[in-house]
């Protein structure tokens, strides 16, 4: 016989929590530094949205208003870098630790110690990338790729940036590993791979994205760092190295790393989507072949990044169709979340509605990816606004509406509270409408030519400058809406059940809301209902 | 997890105590294999490129994962194994096989749960009899040992 028990016996007996700010600096408990992981997330979501308030301002007309070149460009490039690796990635990381040990019936992450250093090393390291503003020759300005030798011009600041990309790799990787021996080492009984969550699969293709990644990444900038400082000229021509081949490296790290940024979006939303449809997912199996077909094609087709540098045309044909290729798994993908809605029971909480825009809108940006993808056609969009407007309809009606919908879907679970639904739905409609009217726009300034990464521009961009910058700055207020619901909703708001939602199904929604410091200490036994949503 | 074994029929209780694993070391070998072989085939080719400093983090990283998954593995491995017979109690530690074995009377045998002054840190559970003591249970967690040293009490007590 077992003793495996439900929760509901011991729970809440001996709920021992530390206290205090020990609880913070020391935690070894997952949900505490999944917590602390989603706040930090939140403010550098803030601090990147600060710096593009800054670009917008200075974009609203033509000529100079507000900053000099130099610090627009930094501010594009610490944008992007605070909102890649200090918003998505660590929120999708805070997300993963609250909810992987809940969803497979784990106590807690596999290694609770290295957890707790994964999350220390990041506010560390972005104290350092940001204390680069203060430096002689000022913050990195030559884009977030890095490239060289643009890149390897820049002042004092240069080093910090190289060991905070290191910092950042080394706390990924932890996190990754962290995620790997927890998913295949503490399942609960009876939960095998084809049982698991969608989450949880989209994390586990993730962990491998970044463990295959990122040592390219720690390699091609270390390179950097030697080519400045030590002499060696892997990038440098006068050398005998070649520029070009730090591309190719960045990019064979750099298109991985947009799929580390979107799958765990993925499989948020193929959580989201079957609870609200009160359905189960279609094609289960479909979603999992499919995130990692995406994964390993990712591999294969970093160069359409870099058409305009020029390539034999095999090398262009060949990385041409890889990228078309990638529709197809992605289109797996958006057919089952229509067909799992399709004679639904629907109903459209703030989760579903974050949730149905991301389909919606991540199309978007798919196709604009196509476009991009086709070597003569981007030849003409390169390095232009469409581009931008590309990458964030990925990125931000993709990626962070993801979190937004997770954020919303889960916070009954972490809180105990139901948030506010009138208000929550208040910030999707100001969001979502704002969000177009700030990035549709970079469309038209884009196929018209306007380039990208500079603070000035011709007089006959202006109209859609100003209507895009309008819509930024409407989009960057909404979110002090979304800060304002979390807050409330850890005050106060009428108490959550267990399930929570309807349709929620899953070990996690068994749980009491909130969940015991401690969860599943005995394992539980995973059977038909609370199997893979 | 705890697990007990059919009642036999001399009326003795087995108790068989273990991590919970879901992956066998076989299989997480493979796994590991898997995954080495894809970072370092990358590694290798950047390597033949001239491109030698991604080979030392690709390493670095693999050594960190296979630790991490070799950590976790040695730990879900332990097994410890309580048999209480008419007069005695047994305890086998061990992983493959049994590595150590105590013995007490079972008349003399105390099931204490002593719980650290700290309340971050765990309880330990003893079987405690004739000024020799041993802890069992100590890749539980809070409420799995508690519930086991109430089983062993009860089971204990049960014969005496």
């Amino acid at each position: 016989m077992s003793y495996g028990t439900t929760h509901e016996r011991h729970h809440d007996d001996h709920d021992h929590k530390p206290t205090g700010l020990g609880r913070w600096l020391f935690s070894t408990n997952h949900k505490d530094i999944g917590t602390m992981y989603l706040v930090f997330a939140l403010i550098m979501f803030f601090v990147g949205g600060a710096m593009a308030m800054v670009i917008r301002a200075e974009l609203f007309q033509p000529g100079l208003q507000y900053v000099d070149p130099q610090f627009f460009n930094a501010m594009t490039t610490m944008h992007a870098l605070v909102m890649i690796f200090g918003v998505i990635m660590p929120a999708g990381v805070g997300l993963a630790n609250w909810m992987v040990p809940m969803m497979i019936g784990a106590p807690d992450m596999a290694l609770p110690r290295m957890n707790n250093m994964s999350f220390w090393i990041l506010p560390f390291a972005f104290i350092m990338l940001l204390s680069t503003f203060f430096m002689e020759g000022g913050a990195p300005a030559g884009g977030w790729t890095m490239y060289p030798p643009l890149i390897t011009q820049l002042g004092d600041g240069f080093p910090f940036l190289i060991f905070t990309v290191h910092f950042l790799g080394v706390s990924s990787i932890m996190g990754a590993i962290n995620i790997i021996a927890t998913v295949f080492n503490m399942r609960a009984p009876g939960m095998g791979f084809m049982q698991l969550p969608l989450f949880v699969w989209t994390w586990i293709v993730t962990a491998f994205l970044l463990i295959a990644s990122m040592p390219v990444l720690a390699g091609a900038v270390t390179m950097l760092l030697t080519d400045k400082y030590f002499g060696t000229s892997f990038f440098v021509a006068a050398g005998g190295g070649d520029p070009v081949m730090f591309q190719h490296i960045f990019w064979f790290f750099g298109h991985p790393e947009v799929y580390i940024l979107i799958l765990p979006a993925f499989g948020i939303v193929s959580q989201i989507i079957p609870t609200f449809s009160r359905k189960p997912l279609f094609g289960y199996e479909s979603m999992v072949y499919a995130t990692a077909a995406i994964a390993f094609l990712s591999f294969f087709v970093w160069a359409h990044h870099m058409f305009t540098v020029g390539m034999p045309l095999a090398g262009e044909l060949f990385f041409m169709y890889a990228t078309m290729s990638i529709a197809v798994p992605t289109g797996v993908k958006v057919f089952n979340w229509i067909a799992t809605m399709w004679r639904g029971s629907m109903t459209f909480e703030t989760p579903m509605l974050f949730a149905l825009a991301f389909v919606i809108l991540f199309s978007i940006g798919g196709f604009s990816g196509l476009m991009l993808g086709i070597t003569p056609a981007d030849f003409q969009y390169h390095d232009t606004y469409f581009v931008v407007a590309h990458f964030h309809y990925v990125l931000v009606t993709g990626a962070i509406f993801a979190l937004m919908a997770g954020a919303y879907f889960w916070l009954p679970k972490w809180t105990g509270h139901m948030y506010d639904e009138k208000l929550g739905q208040l910030h999707f409609w100001l969001s979502t409408i704002s969000v177009n009217v700030l990035f549709f726009p970079q469309h038209f300034v884009g196929l018209a030519g306007m380039p990208r990464r500079i603070p000035d521009y011709a007089v006959q961009f202006t109209e859609w400058n100003m209507i895009s910058s309008i819509g930024g700055f409407a989009f960057g207020l909404s979110q002090l809406l979304f800060v304002w619901v979390v807050i409330k909703c850890i005050r106060e708001g009428k108490a959550a059940s267990e399930q929570v939602w309807e349709g929620a199904r899953g070990l996690e929604w068994t749980l009491p809301s909130p969940p015991p410091f401690h969860t599943f200490t005995v394992p539980p036994k995973v059977d038909a209902a609370t199997a893979h949503s | 997890m705890i697990h007990e074994l059919k009642a036999a029929p001399d009326q003795r209780r087995t108790f068989v105590i273990a991590p919970n694993q879901s992956m066998s070391w076989k299989e997480l070998l493979l796994a590991y294999c898997a995954i080495s072989g894809v970072s370092l085939a990358i590694a290798g080719y950047f390597w033949v490129h001239g491109l030698t400093l991604v080979l030392p983090f690709s390493g670095l990283e693999l050594l960190a994962l296979g630790a991490a998954l070799y950590t976790t593995a040695w730990r879900g491995g332990a097994r410890e194994v309580i048999t209480i017979t008419d007069d005695s109690v047994h305890v086998e530690t061990g992983r493959t096989g049994p590595e150590q074995r105590h013995d007490f009377q079972r008349y003399w045998t105390r099931v204490v749960l002593r719980r650290h002054w700290n309340a971050w840190h765990p309880s330990r559970l003893l079987l405690c009899s004739r000024g020799v003591e041993i802890e069992v249970g100590r890749f539980l967690n809070e409420q799995e040992r508690r519930g086991l040293a109430e089983v062993l009490r009860s089971a204990i007590k049960q014969y005496a």
